[in-house]
Parts: C-alpha cells; sequence; structure tokens
C-alpha cells in the first residue's frame, strides 16, 4: 500500500543513499533572536547595529541575501512575538501594527469600510500566492525598500506614514524609503506601525492601484496608485499620483501630473488619458531591462495612471449616490 | 547551532539547527519528510508548501526558525491510521496529477483552503492554488479533485451529524 511504502525509516534509509544538498541560502546568520518587549528589541538593535537585522515575515529577506546586500548580518531579530499586527482606528488616522499580514489586510473589515483605501484592496488582489500573502507584512513590504513592490506604492498614494520606535518619530513613506534596499533607520530604531490619514466626511476620497507584470509571481514592471476627491462639479481635486516599478530607486510621485490633472472632468476619459499622455513622459524616466525596455514601462505607465485614475473617479462618484 | 522544538504533524521534534536552515531543509533533509518538495526557492512555484497554524506557506521561504512555536502539517501529516485524507483520494479517484512533484503542494493548499472554508466556489479554489504550478495537468483535473474532495467532506460532515442525530 502507497502508505507503508512512504514509511518514514525507509525513506530515511533510503536517504543514506542520497547525497544530502547544500544549505538552500548562502547567508549563515549566527544567531536569531526572539524579543519579547520592544525594550529588548531596542537594545538587540542598539547592540547589534549593521550586524543585526530585523526579520517578520522573512520573504523579502530572499531578495536580500541574493544580492548580497547582508553579509555584514550576524543576527536576525524576529518580531513577530512583539504583538505588532492590529488595527486601530482613531479620529483621524487607521493605524496598521508593522506586523500585520498581508492576509490579515485583505480580511480587514478596517479597510473594506473605507472608500479611499481602495487602492490597497486593489494592491492586495494584485498580490498572488496566498502562501506569501499568508506570512509577508505590511511593515516588511516597506522596509524591504524595493520600488518594485506594490503596497509602497498604494500607500504613498494614500499619504501614509511609517511610525518609528521608540522615538515616535513618523516619516512620510517617500522620506522614509531611500532607495534599493535602504531606509531611513537609525540604529535601534524599527518601524512599529503605518499610519493611514482618514479622509475629511463628505470629501468623498477614493483611490485605485494598477499594475502590469509579466508573470502572475514577478515584480511589477509598473505599478500605479492614485487617490483623489471628485468635487460637486463633477471635477477631479486633490489628486496624489504615484508610480513604481521600473521608475528609478523608489516610488515617484508625478506632482506636475497631478496639477494638470486637478480640475479635469471626471467623466472625460479622453482628456484624462491626454493629460498623462503628455505629461508622464516629462516627469519619469523608465528603466530598461530583461523584463521590459524603457518605452514599453513607458507606454505602461501613461495607460495604468489613467486606468488607476478613471477607477478611482468612478469609485468617488457612486459615493456620490450614482449620480 | 541553536536548539529548538519543531511541531510536525503533531509530533515535537527536539533539533539541533543552523539558523540559516529553512523550513524546507528541516522539514526534508532533517526530519525526513520528503513528501514536502524543494522547487525554486523563491516562491513561484508552490511545490514546498506545508500548512503553518492553519495557513499555506511556502517552506523554502521561511526560516525553520521562524517556525518554532508554531503547528507545522506536510503531506504526510494527513495520513491518519494508514488511510489516506480525503483530499489525497480525490487527486488519485480523479486524476489530479501526473509526474506528481507539484502534488504534496497543491494539496496542502487545498488542505488549508477546505479547512478554512467548507464549500468554497470555483474562484475560491482558483485563488487558493494560484500559488501553485503544474506543468502536466493543465490544471483542470487539480481544480476537480478538489471539488470532489469538498464534497466528500461535505458528506462525510452531514454522516457524522446523521449518526449524532
Amino acid at each position: 500500500m502507497i502508505v507503508d511504502s512512504l514509511a518514514k525509516s525507509d525513506i530515511l534509509q533510503r536517504k543514506k543513499r542520497i547525497k544530502v544538498p547544500t544549505l538552500s541560502l548562502e547567508f549563515r546568520p549566527k544567531s536569531y533572536l526572539r524579543p519579547k518587549t520592544e525594550q529588548e528589541l531596542c537594545r538587540q538593535l542598539m547592540n547589534l547595529g549593521e550586524r543585526g537585522r530585523i526579520i517578520a515575515g522573512g520573504t523579502g529577506i530572499y531578495e536580500v541575501v541574493h544580492r548580497g546586500l547582508i553579509t555584514d548580518v550576524e543576527t536576525l531579530i524576529d518580531i513577530s512575538g512583539l504583538n505588532l499586527s492590529y488595527f486601530s482606528l482613531g479620529r483621524d488616522f487607521l493605524r496598521i501594527g508593522a506586523t500585520t499580514t498581508l492576509s490579515e489586510l485583505a480580511r480587514s473589515s478596517e479597510l473594506a469600510a473605507r472608500d479611499e483605501f481602495s487602492a490597497i484592496s486593489d494592491a492586495l488582489n494584485s498580490i498572488q500566492p496566498p502562501q506569501v500573502k499568508n506570512v509577508a507584512t505590511i511593515g516588511g513590504a516597506i522596509c524591504t525598500a524595493l520600488p518594485f513592490l506594490d503596497l509602497p506604492v498604494a500607500l504613498q498614494c494614500l499619504n501614509a506614514e511609517v511610525r518609528l520606535a521608540p522615538s515616535g518619530v513618523k516619516k512620510k513613506i517617500d522620506e522614509f524609503m531611500i532607495g534599493y534596499f535602504a531606509i531611513a533607520l537609525e540604529q535601534g530604531e524599527f518601524v512599529s506601525e503605518i499610519e493611514l490619514p482618514l479622509a475629511r466626511d463628505g470629501s468623498r476620497r477614493s483611490s485605485a492601484f494598477q499594475k502590469f507584470a509579466a508573470t502572475h509571481d514577478d515584480w511589477a514592471l509598473i505599478n500605479c496608485g492614485v487617490s483623489l476627491s471628485v468635487d460637486q462639479k463633477r471635477r477631479i481635486a486633490e489628486p496624489v499620483i504615484v508610480l513604481g516599478g521600473g521608475v528609478g530607486e523608489k516610488p515617484m510621485r508625478v506632482k506636475s501630473t497631478e496639477d494638470a490633472l486637478s480640475g479635469t472632468e471626471a467623466t472625460d476619459v479622453e482628456r484624462i488619458k491626454t493629460i498623462f499622455s503628455n505629461s508622464i513622459p516629462k516627469e519619469i524616466k523608465t528603466v530598461s531591462d530583461f523584463r521590459a525596455s524603457s518605452d514599453y514601462r513607458l507606454q505602461l505607465a501613461k495607460v495604468l495612471a489613467a486606468r488607476a485614475t478613471t477607477n478611482a473617479c468612478k469609485r468617488s462618484m457612486s459615493a456620490l449616490g450614482g449620480k | 547551532m541553536e536548539e529548538i522544538v519543531l511541531k510536525v504533524n503533531g509530533q515535537r521534534h527536539g533539533l539541533a539547527i543552523d539558523p540559516s536552515e529553512s523550513l524546507n531543509y528541516v522539514i526534508r533533509e532533517r526530519l525526513g519528510l520528503i513528501g514536502t518538495k524543494k522547487g525554486c526557492e523563491t516562491g513561484g512555484c508552490g511545490s514546498c508548501t506545508v500548512v503553518v497554524d492553519g495557513k499555506a506557506t511556502y517552506s523554502c521561504m521561511m526560516y525553520a526558525m521562524q517556525a518554532v512555536d508554531r503547528e507545522i502539517m506536510t503531506v504526510e501529516g494527513l495520513v491518519k491510521n494508514n488511510e489516506l485524507d480525503i483530499i489525497q483520494r480525490s487527486f488519485i479517484d480523479i486524476g489530479g496529477l501526473q509526474c506528481g512533484y507539484c502534488t504534496p503542494g497543491f494539496i496542502m493548499s487545498a488542505k488549508a483552503l477546505l479547512d478554512s472554508t467548507a464549500e468554497p466556489t470555483e474562484f475560491e479554489i482558483r485563488e487558493a492554488l494560484v500559488g501553485n504550478l503544474c506543468r502536466c495537468t493543465g490544471y483542470t483535473k487539480i481544480f476537480e479533485s478538489v471539488k470532489a474532495a469538498s464534497r466528500a467532506m461535505k458528506e462525510a460532515r452531514n454522516q457524522t451529524q446523521e449518526h449524532d442525530s
């Protein structure tokens, strides 16, 4: 019977004849810590400096390891024991704990209830494998500091801020992500939560996210987050447009394009497309690599930004009551 | 080396491991549970999928140290009293496999789904299996296998209820 032939002793006997492959990771942390309190974590970070690195879900570490950017690290510090997975809805902010997983975000009623956060739901829907979403965290997505990731782009268009502990200092995503794998953290500091500003009552703030990747598990060639309001006259107001993917070392906000878009008729799709076609090439420089050429990425940026904008407009207007 | 206790398939294993070892490595090479496969090691293929605390997880992208104090289930853990699990049975009956390399991963993704969602829709099944690749079957038979497993589990539940009442 199948099960009998799979008996463990048999496997072990067979294994003795098979050459055991070498370890899958070249990176060899010497120790692994599990702080139970924030004070303990800060002390460890202070003592270890560059030799210590925080690990949450662990999926981002793989990228860092593969690029040989973690060679000084001797100790991994697992912060999953710190109870930093939470949602806390205040008067002006929704606060999300740094180790909240992508699956928890996707199930969150706090996010689903508010139209202005739709960009996050869009981004989560575009990230496919549940096996990644079950472990990857919101804080990790930001601290990995790769411009191709989806959550930082969605969060940046919502003017999210990163709260650092123990100082309590808040930094905009744009200030916090410096470049490839680089974040603005001082020795002894860590990200404790992400703070999303709530829209003013009656502002009909909405948002949307779009991305294009070559395959379902690859990074975005281009991704785009847009948040905006549609005013009483059905004109676009206070748009925030962020492009990520192959646009440089970190997600880019395109302010001139936002200015050009302000006041545009929310239902005038052709006009919106023209604005992006004219303005985006002046503001961003897309990269060329084996995944896609710079021209192709630029075309994607125009199209995806227009789509995200139209989607956000539709959502905002449906909040008007279908008028 | 770190001394840890890993709970795999309900059994506690005391191990001395290097902190750099992935959960996949420990399951396969230290515990000899080679049902869980090693594939791309970058979160693309899903052949390494195990269930950690009820959730489908890539064992190749998780350090074994991260799995301490968690309940890990591998495909071997589905077998009870030498009987295959309903999901395994369905894959065999329907023919949801050809070469079989991806199968343990698919089965564990399906296990996590069916334990949390009693009667998943076609869409939910596809969503749950999107992180697993199969290069033989074309997926149709795999989806059918999971659907059949879902039906069989429902029947089994109904039967237990009838017994109870």
